[in-house]
């Protein structure tokens, strides 16, 4: 670690390590860190379930999730590391009269921009989901250029990537301080060391919210337990990601034939930790063999936990802050960290570099909390 | 019921008569350790290994259920068994093409990158080989809800060590006070601990299940952890080879009605254990190797059985054209090297506690360096450092075969205590809170594992040395993941794959944590170790998604 440098990244995971990529294209990337708590892949970056969908409710969001599909179509080529990202599909499924109208809206939103989102009646959705129980279904929105990755090669890759080009890769680190003058970054106090910058990129993830609070602004996100399982390795069977707009269940099946899955629980103050929880375990059991009855033969070979880093409006945090020169922001990414990852930090680069983007950034950007009103729901396509 | 319950089963399509209170594999094992399966990526045969429902040697296909354990299974009349890897069959596979393709390993995090255009065709292409068995698409009964309990005391075991304290803790509180769950050595057939949770206000939170059950899902305010050990897996090249075992699993497949599945074994280890195994498997070892100094009681049990017996040898490999013919022994001093006629290689040189739970609960663990794994931090009535969670037997550290009686009292008498509102003692020296694995090390000379390894790899095997039998990952593999830079348990299992497969890390995490402090040139302490996650045993997801009122 040296004494000075032109950006320093807090957290590398996905989002850190995508926006040093991004940032070695326009500094030199021996004057960029990168600081971790912890080693690679601990954080939601090594515990997400994979999928990347561009099937969102607005438009700038599906924009940043279009690129990201890309990005990681090109990725083993590019990087030398296979995520064996699979486009197999993302399929929703709608159970009620008002989520007929969400999916429908979707579908719509997407056809707007291009995208050849589908929709699925009853029949067609069986054929998709082999065994899918049909018990009230009344269809899904489908687009095929979705898909699963595998997170870590991404991560290893990424990392790897830098470290050739000189980036400094800091682990095992903690920040302590963000140090501030006169509404300017000016440097980072870290357990191996201070270090001086004039810019720092808040990519801490489920922990974002206590880096925010070192710089003495207040957060906008706020860490909440997601668990997820995996079975024992199956013949494949299931081409899609599947989810469910009731609760949140989604699941899918893996390279390795694992079919992994998670669901939205609402644990309250009681559980701390990342760790699962035996009700985790039962309710996901419950939901999973509900909508695929078959799986109720399968074995789960793991579960684990990890932190979603959600906003009051569902969309990433993602620019400047206004009152705070230097202090960017990459984050609140709600669980949507990886599959995001690619095109959301390209913008945040781009806010660091002082360069214009072809991304539509303002939805995203910090100043939209300002105003002391609380914002407005926009995102609510917020699971799977 | 006749006396022998005889019943007919149909396996690959063929009748066979099996007995029903005998496990699946009885009725399948004969002379010799049957090739049941093929492994992930290199459809390398493999046969049962563990005995014990760990690894992946034993599964089969039971009436459409994939993967079903045969070591652990009781057949009921008419049950079709099918193997389920392999193709024509799983003894002659085609697909072990692979391994001859692919002689040091089969790289896919690096493989399939280019060219981009490819992609789609790789990813369809390897997925074709991915998966273990299919889950039948048949139509589904209603599902038993799980059943709920509370219960003040909480024991787990099946050994000396758990009936000692249950009887006492019976004795003190009497029979509803106490709940005994059974082994994790046989959880086919009694019911085993999948989680436990650290306490939340003084109440643990666990889950068990019995093969067929409905889950169990239990609360209790003081748990008495008796889960045992278990025999490790050891590094050669053909360590993965048909007819090599564990100590445990040679003690499962020598109850057929054949007697244990070989003529001529090798038997490796050099203390208790061995001497056990010397005087269970009577006529059927032909030689003992002993990776350090064999212990008196061994030698002496050697000669009284005139057996000869190898001190301070390297296990070099075990070949064959199926299963084992010949293994070659290394002595590490002299450097002589013997071959060795042999049909199997029974290991019984390291016994690893089945220490999960006591992971999940928070417990203060501590690195002791002989055998190399961790061990419970423990105040001397039995205490954990977390309040409530108990330690007895050799989960807890006591030898192999060393478990004194008057332990099962003190430690019943500490939970009685506590349970009556007394204060209980926390470990001496160990913090209240924080747990972290890996933070203290016992002194004393080096691991005797870790120095076995070091003269290990200075061999360079030149064929493949599975580190991870489940996941088929190779020694040369994590081998690539030091050179490139990466370290520490947690990233090499995320690399490689090591720990993620159906044993839960329980034959890999051991010998990787000892081969990857060699290799960082870092204490093993310092090299960490996996989270231990639920379930501790691989459940189906319908002993914990049903809805239905009643028992089943």
């Amino acid at each position: 670690m040296k004494s000075e440098y032109d950006v320093v990244i807090v957290g590398a995971g996905v989002i850190g390590l995508y926006t040093a990529h991004h940032l070695a294209r326009g500094l030199d990337p021996r004057r960029i860190l990168v600081v971790d708590r912890s080693t690679l892949a601990l954080g939601a970056s090594g515990r997400n379930g994979g999928g990347v969908r561009q099937q969102w409710e607005t438009v700038p969001t599906m924009n940043l999730a279009r690129e990201s599909v890309h990005a990681y179509r090109r990725f083993a080529a590019d990087f030398g590391y296979n995520p064996w990202f699979r486009q197999g599909g993302y399929l929703f499924l709608a159970f009620s009269e008002t989520e007929v109208a969400s999916l429908r809206k979707v579908e719509a939103i997407g056809r707007g921009v291009h995208l050849p989102v589908r929709w699925l009646g009853p029949r067609e959705v069986q054929r998709c989901v082999p065994g899918i129980n049909p018990s009230g279904l009344q269809g899904g929105s489908y687009l095929s250029s979705d898909g699963v990755i595998l997170p870590f090669p991404v991560i290893w890759g990424l990392a790897a990537s830098l470290r050739d080009q000189g980036v400094d890769i800091q682990l095992r680190t903690d920040v302590q301080a963000i140090e501030r003058s006169g509404g300017r970054v000016t440097g980072v106090r870290t357990s191996a060391g201070s270090v001086r910058t004039s810019r720092v990129v808040n990519a801490a993830g489920g922990w974002s919210s206590e880096v925010t609070a070192m710089a003495k602004l207040l957060p906008h996100t706020h860490p909440t337990l997601h668990e997820i399982l995996a079975t024992e390795p199956l013949t494949p069977f299931l081409d899609p990601m599947v989810v469910t707009l009731r609760r949140g269940v989604y699941f899918s099946q893996t390279m390795r034939g694992e079919v992994v899955g998670g669901m939205t629980l609402d644990h309250g103050p009681e559980v701390r930790g990342m760790a699962s929880t035996p009700r985790f375990l039962f309710e996901m059991s419950r939901e999973l063999v509900h909508l695929l009855p078959r799986m109720r033969r399968a074995r789960i070979l793991r579960a684990w936990a990890g932190y979603y880093d959600d906003t009051p409006d569902g969309l990433p945090v993602l620019g400047e802050e206004p009152h705070l020169k230097g202090f960017h922001q990459a984050n609140g990414l709600g669980g949507h960290g990886f599959m995001l990852a690619p095109a959301a930090t390209r913008l945040v680069a781009e806010g660091v570099l002082e360069k214009r983007s072809d991304q539509d950034g303002k939805p995203f950007a910090p100043d939209r909390f300002g105003n002391g009103d609380a914002p407005r729901a926009m995102e609510r396509l917020q699971l799977g | 019921m006749d006396r022998d319950h005889r019943i007919t089963i149909s396996v690959n399509g063929r009748r066979v008569s099996a007995r029903g209170d005998r496990s699946l594999l009885a009725a399948l094992t004969h002379e010799h350790l049957p090739v049941l399966t093929r492994s992930l990526k290199y459809h390398r045969p493999r046969a049962p290994f563990c005995g014990t429902g760990q690894c992946t040697g034993c599964l089969v296909r039971v009436n459409g259920e994939p993967s079903v354990r045969a070591c652990e299974y009781l057949p009921r009349e008419g049950d079709v068994v099918r193997t389920q890897r392999g193709w024509p069959s799983t003894q002659h596979d085609l697909w072990a093409l692979f391994d001859r393709l692919f002689p040091r390993y089969l790289d896919t995090t690096h493989g399939f990158t280019r060219p981009a255009f490819l992609r789609p065709v790789y990813t369809r292409f390897v997925r074709r080989f991915s998966g273990q068995g299919a889950v039948p698409d048949d139509a589904p009964g209603p599902l038993p809800r799980p059943l709920e309990r509370e219960t003040p005391v909480l024991v787990v075991g099946g050994g000396q060590a758990a009936l000692s304290v249950a009887s006492e803790l019976v004795r003190m509180l009497g029979p509803d006070r106490v709940l005994h769950i059974g082994h994790p050595k046989r959880p086919g057939l009694q019911h085993s601990l999948l989680f436990l949770r650290p306490p939340v206000r003084g109440v643990f939170e666990a889950v068990a299940y019995r093969q067929g059950e409905p889950a169990l899902r239990l609360q209790s305010r003081a748990v008495v952890l008796a889960t045992g050990a278990y025999d490790a897996s050891l590094l050669f090249p053909g360590n993965d080879r048909p007819g090599v075992m564990t100590a445990e699993g040679a003690e499962t497949f020598a109850s057929g009605e054949d007697g244990p599945p070989f003529r001529h074994a090798l038997l490796f280890g050099a203390g208790p254990r061995a001497v056990e195994m010397l005087s269970r498997l009577k006529g059927r070892v032909a030689l003992v190797a002993t990776p350090w100094e064999a212990t008196p009681e061994l030698a002496q049990e050697a000669t009284r059985q005139s057996i000869p017996l190898h001190p301070g040898q390297l296990l070099l490999s075990a070949e064959g054209p199926s299963g084992i013919q010949t293994a070659v022994l290394k002595d590490r001093r002299s450097g002589a090297t013997t071959p060795v006629s042999v049909d199997a290689i029974v290991l019984a040189h390291r016994r690893i506690p089945h220490a999960a739970a006591l992971f999940q609960a928070g417990a203060l663990m501590q690195w002791r360096d002989d055998p190399g794994a961790y061990f419970p931090v423990l105040a001397s009535n039995g205490a954990t450092s977390v309040p409530g969670l108990y330690a007895i037997g050799e989960v807890a550290g006591s030898g192999f075969g060393a478990f004194p009686e008057e332990e099962a009292h003190r430690v019943a008498q500490s939970v009685v205590a506590q349970l009556e509102g007394g204060k209980e003692s926390a470990p001496e020296g160990a913090p209240s809170e924080g747990p972290v694995p890996g933070a203290t090390s016992s002194p004393g000379p080096e691991c005797p594992m870790l120095s076995y390894y070091r003269d290990f790899l200075r061999e360079r095997p030149q064929s493949k040395v599975m580190l991870c039998a489940c996941e088929d990952v190779c020694l040369d593999e994590m081998e690539g993941v030091v050179r490139e830079g990466w370290g520490g348990l947690e990233v090499a299992k995320r690399i490689s794959g090591v720990g993620m497969g159906l044993c839960q890390g329980r034959y890999c995490v051991p010998e990787t944590m000892l081969v990857l402090s060699l290799l960082e040139r870092r204490p093993p302490s310092e090299i960490g170790t996996i989270t231990q996650r639920p379930p501790i045993w691989p459940v189906p997801l319908g002993a914990l998604a049903g809805t239905e009122e009643g028992t089943p």
